[in-house]
């Protein structure tokens, strides 16, 4: 069973009916016994019709067997709790500690059922070798292990004196 | 004997395309319809129309893997390796980018200058 914590520093009531309640300088935990799932950090979050949570600023940290699998930063980043889809937009920065592989888009869908990462849009893939891949979208598992980029695609690979 | 077909045809690039040293800042560019970066392989390969370009020299192939701590490139299926006026073909080829390494190692075809019509095989 998973067990969601919230901590926040500040709570306000929107005046407007629609966004009913904003939480500043927020910290979500999910944990599932006394394993951390992941750690979710953001200077705010709207909750939305429908339970919806609009997030300015996160920064979310996935952890597996050796510690973070997953950092994500990203501008703003919807929650749907109906399909349980993270939708990050703007300035979208995935970084993987294990591989050194950071990924860049405007927009990345988490689709936490499947555990799969989305893109439909352009992103740019640099490695630990300062391999660069740049493609219009991409399919991957959550540790960014195995990476399917969307063509069409470009790779450049700096070429060492030997 | 398609050892000694892929050493012969080593040899006759070599003196075809010349010794190309890698230089440091020198970046050898792929393009092609998808690709997959996998590290439970250390791989990645790109798939369909794969164009690539490292200074003069030019190849097109199906697929392509790049072993990403050899620095090998293999080239698979419809291979064709051009510089300099000269053309490579074969059904399948390693391309040692550090060396300038080129081995054909299935089908290899060489022409020289195929403007003018001569033909190695």
């Amino acid at each position: 069973m998973a067990i969601l914590l919230v901590l926040t520093n500040s709570l306000q009531a929107a005046e407007d009916q629609e966004n009913p309640l904003v939480l500043k300088g927020v910290q979500l935990t999910e944990k599932k016994g006394d394993v951390k799932i992941w750690d979710l950090s953001a200077d705010s979050v709207e909750y939305k019709e429908g339970n919806a949570a609009f997030f300015q600023k996160p920064e979310i940290l996935f952890y597996d067997k050796s510690g973070i699998g997953l950092k994500v930063e990203a501008s703003t980043a919807l929650y749907n709790p109906d399909t349980r889809i993270f939708t990050l937009s703007q300035d979208v920065r995935l970084y993987s500690p294990s591989y050194k592989l950071m990924v860049f888009s405007q927009r990345v869908l988490f689709n936490y059922p499947t555990n799969t990462i989305e893109s439909d849009k352009a992103t740019k893939a640099v490695t630990e070798e300062k391999i660069t891949l740049t493609s219009s979208g991409l399919k991957s598992d959550l540790s960014l292990q195995r990476v399917d980029f969307k063509g069409p695609v470009r790779v450049e690979i700096p070429v060492e004196e030997k | 004997m398609r050892r000694k077909i892929a050493i012969s045809f080593f040899i006759i690039l070599g003196l075809a395309l010349g010794s190309v040293p890698a230089e440091a800042g020198e970046v050898l560019v792929i393009t092609g319809d998808a690709s997959t970066l996998d590290y439970g392989k250390n791989v990645l390969s790109v798939q369909g129309h794969v164009q690539l370009a490292f200074k003069d020299l030019k190849g097109s192939c199906d697929t392509l893997n790049y072993l990403i701590k050899e620095g090998v490139v293999e080239l698979k299926q419809n291979v064709v390796i051009l510089r300099g006026g000269n053309k490579l073909t074969g059904k399948s080829a390693r391309y040692y980018v550090k060396e300038s390494k080129i081995v054909i190692e299935d089908e290899a075809t060489l022409i020289f200058n195929p403007e003018s019509g001569k033909k190695k095989k």
